[in-house]
This record gives C-alpha cells, sequence and structure tokens, in this order.
C-alpha cells in the first residue's frame, strides 16, 4: 500500500476495500444464476419486454392510432364499404399496407398494440408484486419475530378476516367506489396476495428464529430490529423473491381476466383488453392473428416471472 | 485448586429458578387443569471465581443448558438472582446491559448453526463490535478482526475473511464462534459443549486453544458438557446437575475421583474407562429420568438412586430396602403385572418376586434376575425384614384383586424414606457441597449406611 497520500485518498482506498468482496460475491451470484438455462430465457424474455414497455416506438411498425389502408394520424379520409368488410385483415406485408400480424376489427396493428400494451403489463405485474412482497414480507416477519404475543395474535387475525373477503366482489366494489383505474386494480390485486407471502414469512421466522445464530446475537447485544433485518430477513429473502415473481405472474393474469370480465381502464392498452375486444366483437374463431399474439405475450411474461424467480431462489440459497 | 477466599467471586447465582410454561392447550383450560411448567432449573446456587474454569455435567435435560443461558441473559428467571461482578443481572438499566453483554460471551453447541449461513467471516465476527460501536472505523475494525482470527488459529486472517460458514469445516467454523465471543474481550464465557458437534479427531486442538486463550485473554469459563472426560480435561471446579438441581459441587479431582453424591457416583460409573479398557460399562440407577414436569418429591434422585435410606426402624440391608422401595414405586406406578403373576406357581409369591427386580443394566443385577431376563428376583435371599415381607405380601394380595389403593395402603406405613419426604440442601462436605441426605448428620451416618449396604458404597470419609 502506498502511504503519504492524502486522508481522502485512503478513505476512498478503505472505500473500494470495502467493497470489493460485495462485487466478488455479485459475481459469484451470476455465475450461479446463469448455470440455469431457463433462468437465463427469462431474463431475455423479461429484457424484450422491458424495452417494449420503455421504447415501443422503435419496435412496432406503426402508432397505435394507425388504421390499416389510411396511414398514421391524422387521418382525413374514411374507410371504404369494402375496406371495411376486409377487416379484421390478415397479416400483410405492404400489399395493400404493411401489417405483420393483421389488424382488428378498427384496423389498427395487431403487432403494434401488443408492443405497446408491454408497459401496461409490466406495470401491473411489478407493482402488484413489489406490493404485496412490501406489506406482506415485514408483517410476516413481526409476527414471526413476536410469535405467540399479541402483535402475532393480531396480524394473524388481520389476516384471517382478509382471507374470508371475496376476490371478485371485493374488487367489484373497489372499483365501483374509486373508478375504474389501473391504480385501484393494482390495490386489488396486492390487497389479496400479500396475504400468502405473510403467513409463509411468518412460518419460516418462527423457525429461523430458533437457530442459534439469533441467540448468538442476543448475548451480542443486537437488537430485534437488527435481528429481524440482519440476521433473519436475509433467510427469508429467497422464499420471498419466489413470491415477487409469482404475484407479479398472477397479477399479469389476474388483470387480463379482469379486463376480458370487463372490469379494466378502457384507455390503457393491455393484452387483456385485446382479448376482450375479440370477444366482444365476435372475432375468436376468425381471426387468429388477433387472438393468439396478446395471449401469447402473456403467457411469456408470466412465465419469465417464475423462472427469474426459481432461479433466483437458488442463488439466495446458500445451502443447495 | 483451593477455595478461593480472598477473591470476589464473578459470578453469584443465588436460588436460581427457570420454569418454562407451555402454553395451555384449549382441553386443559375448559377441564381447569393446572398449567404445568417444566422446571428445568429449580433452585441452583454457584459461585464462580474469575479465572476459574467450572464444568457443568449432567444428562440432556438436567437443566445445563438453561442454566448457561440464563447466565448470559437470554432467559430471565423466575426466581432468584445472578450478580455478575456484584451487579444484579436480572435488574439492570440499557447501559449496565451494555457493558454486560460487552463482558459476558457464549459459544453454542452446534456451529454449523451459531453463525449465520448468509455473513461471512468477517461480518460474523465484528457484529459485536459494531453493536457496542467499540472499535471506530472500518480500518481498525478489520484489523481487530483479523488479530482475533489469528489467535483463535485462523491464519492468515486474509483468507477467512469474506469466507461464508459453508465453506468451512466443522473445526473451522468453532473458531469462527470463537472468535466471534472473543472480540469483545469479555471476562467470562459460557461453553456450551463446544466440540460435542466436532470431529473427535479435532475436539483435543479446538479444547487446547481454549485454554490457551483463557490466559491470552484472562477468561472465566463456564463449560457444559455432558462429556465427563472433557470436564475433567478442562475444568478446575465441577457441579453436577440432576433435574434442575445441582446436586454436587466441587474441585473436579474430588467429584471425579471420589464422588459423594450417588448419581454423581452412577454418572461416573457410566462412563468408559478408556485407561483401563473396559466396555462402556452403565450407570446403577433404576429406571430412566423422569418428567422434569413432575418431578419426585424429596430428593429428585430418590426413585433412582442406589443408596436410598431406610427408615430409622429398618431391621434388614440397605440393598433390601432399595428393592422393597422399587416394589412400591412399581405399584404406585400400576406397572406390576397381576395376571402374568397367576399364571405360575404361587401368585403372591411370583408378583412379590417381580416387584422386587431392580430395573437395572445386567452387571448390578442378581443371578435369578438374569435367568429370568429381569421378571424376576429370589425374595428369600434378601435380607428383608419381616414385617416388610408381610407388608409386601399383603400389597401382592391386594393387587391381584385389582385393588391398587390397598396395595399402597399396605406399603406406606413400612416401606417409607426420608429422601422422599424431606428435600435435601446443599451443605459443604468437606472441600465441596453435596445434596444428599446421607452427607446431612456428619459422617457418622454415612458410615453406618455404607457398612449396611454390602459394602456397594466404599465412599471413604477422609475428609
Ligand atoms: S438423598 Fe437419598 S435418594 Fe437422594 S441421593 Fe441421597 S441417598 Fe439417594
Amino acid at each position: 500500500m502506498a502511504t503519504g497520500q492524502g486522508d481522502t485518498e485512503s478513505d476512498g482506498e478503505s472505500y473500494t476495500r470495502r467493497w470489493e468482496p460485495r462485487l466478488e460475491r455479485l459475481k459469484r451470484g451470476w455465475s450461479r444464476y446463469s448455470e440455469h438455462n431457463i433462468g437465463i430465457l427469462g431474463l431475455v424474455i423479461l429484457g424484450i419486454f422491458s424495452l417494449w414497455a420503455v421504447v415501443p416506438g422503435v419496435f412496432a411498425p406503426h402508432s397505435t392510432d394507425w388504421v390499416a389502408y389510411l396511414g398514421e394520424p391524422p387521418i382525413e379520409s374514411r374507410l371504404t364499404a369494402e375496406q371495411v368488410r376486409s377487416l379484421p385483415h390478415p397479416p400483410a406485408f405492404g400489399d395493400p399496407f404493411f401489417a405483420p400480424l393483421g389488424t382488428n376489427a378498427n384496423g389498427n396493428g395487431i403487432l403494434s398494440l401488443v408492443i405497446y400494451s408491454a408497459s401496461n403489463a409490466m406495470y401491473i405485474g411489478l407493482a402488484a408484486g413489489l406490493l404485496s412482497s412490501l406489506v406482506g414480507v415485514p408483517l410476516g416477519l413481526i409476527s414471526g419475530f413476536y410469535g405467540d404475543t399479541w402483535i402475532d395474535e393480531a396480524i394473524q387475525r388481520f389476516v384471517d378476516i382478509m382471507y374470508g373477503l371475496p376476490f371478485l366482489p371485493f374488487l367489484i366494489v373497489l372499483v365501483a367506489i374509486r373508478g375504474i383505474t389501473t391504480t385501484n386494480i393494482i390495490i386489488g390485486i396486492a390487497v389479496t396476495s400479500w396475504l400468502n407471502n405473510c403467513i409463509t414469512i411468518r412460518g419460516e421466522t418462527l423457525s429461523l428464529k430458533e437457530r442459534s445464530y439469533v441467540e448468538s446475537a442476543k448475548v451480542a447485544g443486537a437488537s430485534d430490529t437488527r435481528i429481524i433485518f440482519r440476521h433473519i430477513m436475509p433467510n427469508v429473502l429467497p422464499i420471498s423473491f419466489v413470491f415477487l415473481a409469482q404475484d407479479a405472474a398472477g397479477a399479469v393474469i389476474t388483470q387480463a381476466s379482469l379486463a376480458y370480465l370487463g372490469l379494466a381502464d378502457f384507455t390503457a392498452n393491455s393484452w387483456g383488453i385485446m382479448l376482450e375486444n375479440i370477444k366482444s366483437q365476435g372475432y375468436i374463431f376468425d381471426a387468429w392473428w388477433w387472438l393468439l399474439p396478446p395471449g401469447i405475450a402473456l403467457m411469456l411474461m408470466a412465465a419469465s416471472f417464475y423462472f427469474i424467480g426459481f432461479s433466483m431462489e437458488d442463488v439466495t440459497n446458500p445451502q443447495r | 485448586m483451593d477455595r478461593p477466599d480472598d477473591r470476589e467471586p464473578l459470578v453469584e447465582i443465588e436460588g436460581l429458578r427457570k420454569l418454562f410454561d407451555q402454553s395451555q392447550g384449549i382441553v386443559d383450560t375448559v377441564l381447569g387443569r393446572e398449567p404445568q411448567p417444566v422446571r428445568a432449573v429449580d433452585g441452583v446456587s454457584l459461585d464462580i471465581y474469575p479465572g476459574d474454569t467450572v464444568g457443568i455435567a449432567g444428562e440432556s435435560g438436567c437443566g445445563k443448558t438453561t442454566l448457561g443461558k440464563l447466565l448470559v441473559k437470554l432467559y430471565e428467571p423466575t426466581e432468584g438472582t445472578i450478580r455478575f461482578d456484584g451487579d444484579d443481572v436480572t435488574d439492570m438499566t440499557r447501559e449496565d446491559e451494555r457493558q454486560f453483554r460487552k463482558r459476558v460471551q457464549m459459544i453454542f453447541q452446534d456451529p454449523f448453526e451459531s453463525l449465520n449461513p448468509r455473513m461471512t467471516v468477517y461480518d460474523t465476527v465484528s457484529e459485536p463490535l459494531k453493536i457496542n460501536e467499540m472499535v471506530d472505523g472500518y480500518d481498525e475494525r478489520r484489523s481487530r478482526v483479523k488479530q482475533v482470527l489469528e489467535d483463535v488459529g485462523l491464519g492468515p486472517a486474509e483468507v477467512y475473511l469474506d469466507a461464508f460458514p459453508d465453506e468451512l469445516s466443522g473445526g473451522e467454523r468453532q473458531r469462527v464462534a470463537i472468535a466471534r465471543a472473543l472480540v469483545v474481550d469479555p471476562d467470562f464465557v459460557v461453553c456450551d459443549e463446544p466440540v460435542s458437534m466436532l470431529d473427535v479427531s479435532i475436539r483435543a486442538g479446538v479444547l487446547n486453544l481454549m485454554q490457551d486463550l483463557q490466559d491470552e485473554y484472562d477468561l472465566t469459563y463456564l463449560f457444559i458438557s455432558h462429556d465427563l472426560s472433557l470436564i475433567r480435561y478442562m475444568c478446575d471446579r465441577a457441579g453436577i446437575m440432576y433435574l434442575g438441581n445441582m446436586v454436587e459441587q466441587g474441585p473436579t479431582d474430588d467429584v471425579i475421583d471420589d464422588p459423594k453424591h450417588p448419581y454423581t457416583e452412577a454418572l461416573f460409573d457410566a462412563v468408559p474407562d478408556v485407561e483401563l479398557g473396559d466396555d462402556r460399562r452403565r450407570a446403577n440407577a433404576t429406571g430412566e429420568v423422569p418428567s422434569p414436569r413432575n418431578p419426585p418429591s424429596g430428593c429428585r434422585y430418590h426413585p433412582r438412586c442406589a443408596h436410598i435410606i431406610p427408615p430409622e426402624d429398618w431391621g434388614g440391608s440397605q440393598a433390601a430396602f432399595r428393592r422393597a422401595f422399587q416394589f412400591k414405586l412399581k405399584v404406585q406406578r400400576g406397572e406390576l403385572d397381576a395376571e402374568a403373576a397367576s399364571d405360575d406357581g404361587d401368585p403372591v409369591e411370583s408378583l412379590v418376586e417381580q416387584g422386587l427386580t431392580l430395573d437395572v443394566p445386567e452387571e448390578y443385577r442378581s443371578e435369578r434376575e438374569i435367568e429370568t431376563g429381569g421378571h424376576r428376583t429370589d425374595a428369600a435371599s434378601l435380607d428383608l425384614p419381616s414385617d416388610a415381607r408381610t407388608a409386601l405380601d399383603e400389597a401382592a394380595e391386594a393387587l391381584l384383586d385389582g385393588d391398587q389403593d390397598a396395595a399402597v395402603a399396605a406399603l406406606d406405613e413400612v416401606v417409607t424414606t426420608p429422601c422422599a419426604s424431606r428435600k435435601p440442601r446443599p451443605l459443604p462436605s468437606g472441600t465441596r457441597e453435596v445434596a444428599c441426605h446421607r452427607y446431612e448428620d456428619g459422617d457418622a451416618n454415612t458410615g453406618a449406611i455404607g457398612g449396611s449396604n454390602g459394602g456397594l458404597n466404599a465412599a471413604p470419609a477422609e475428609d
């Protein structure tokens, strides 16, 4: 080590040395993650969806307002009767227009709609997953750590009550009161999905707090907060990752089902709404190019969350 | 190894009790049953002097681990006091508690459990420093951790700092656990079975290290172990626990070479003597350890004791009384099988002989017991007084009639023992304290009973 340098220098040095092991750990974690092919597959799929969500314009051939035959807005003319009859149009590549996945009954390009809907699905999945983890994990930790006290009792009774809540009627009441917006739907999904989180984490905490390393931390003088967050939480993270991914996948699918039932914000673009439209307009058996893409996109997104959750579990779990 | 009179004790334990309430099931509440707490530690007193190594031995479930955890304040005592360096640890201010946490540490049994699998060696060892804000700055902390790691034989420390527990062997892990305990430079360390989970080949290494560290760090140790050879190897003073009671304590050599309490004697009998190349011998104690939820009255060891004291007016031998007392216990527990007895010969005789058997390892059994696989013994060869014999026959008859209460009543007058009615208090006897009625009225009593039990106990009363 070079000596005789300024204080700031050596501070920086100790800082790098301090972070080095953590970087090293990250690297090790990645090499373990990348052992799983499906983990990589999940990341790739999610990566593509993220790009679609962030810069849809780069990938989509048209905007969502594009209409077959007429082109991008502003649209001055109207479709002829013959053109209307040809909609929904099967995939076309330049003649009479370019729409690789065809169009829907309004003449909008399916591929563009699918790409523009990715952001909505990502948002709902991540927001609902994170929300239910952020509520469920801390409550589960506290409930487990203070197991068999009034704190635990109170949280568990609350969970019981929430379990009794029927999901669909609850959601209908919620949106009736607060309006059909994506945010309300996310809240509706998270309100029920944190319960599983909480119960599993509580069970895990109950067993972890009996470990002697927790006792050893107590002997060293650690506070309850330190024990919960430093000693117990890192050991429940693997399962909470799995739950986060599962909840995200579940939320995307739930939102699509809700959209199919007509409980969705129709000003937003979403795969669920595309499916609802094809049903309500009666083309399920006629326009496969309209039916399949949103369904497949939905399935892939849910799968990628599951795949990532599964591989993360292995990385964060040292006992393999 | 003299009793340190001039020094102040570091730890003073007085009348310590810890009961664990088991949460009551709904059925018990409805039926109005009294909750039966587990009496893990029940009235233990002990002084530990600075620089000593005290060993606590006993079978599993005797409360020794609970005692250790009480000493490091992992549990709050139900009753009694623990004073550390003069201060009551059960009643401390926050600041006092911080000081206490720096001075008292514990090493746990299982190094695979006592290290957080997600923390590196550096994080684990430096944690007590951080919590107690003992060393400022990352660099100083790191060098302190390195120094301790090297002290516990994990050198060069650089190799270990960033390792996770699952990359280390059992011995290395236990050394990390020791380093974690020592990093705050404590005065008193409780070691709960520190090597029992380690490979036999590395135990000695870890124990020697702990001895070296004792000098280097000026430590006082409390060793908790079921392994008597470890206690003999490590400790200057030893305490023997049975069902939450401290039955005997004193300088290790005295306790081991000349055990006074019948339980200690039985415990040491059970240790295979490596030097003599003996096979594993087993204890001369009847039956199993009773539940700490409902311990026996009087002396807790009395249902198993080989030297149980006969009543004043007992005319026969102590050995005969021990058997007669076992008969009574079996009647009380309803263990005698009247039906099997009525099958062969005289049912009363057969039942009495069945009741007089001892549930002990083979080397302590009578010939007839070995022949019959422990089901019968020869009543005639026992030195039973005639009134006792009559009482036994009466009880056996009552049992054959199916009247258990009458059987117990028949025995109640004749087969009694002070051991079951009075609790022996730990009293000084020579260099140590023993909790046994045989040592209460001076050594005269010991001699008398030692003589009448056929030389089974040759406890010399040289003190
Ligand atoms: S008090 Fe009686 S029963 Fe207890 S150990 Fe002494 S002799 Fe045995």
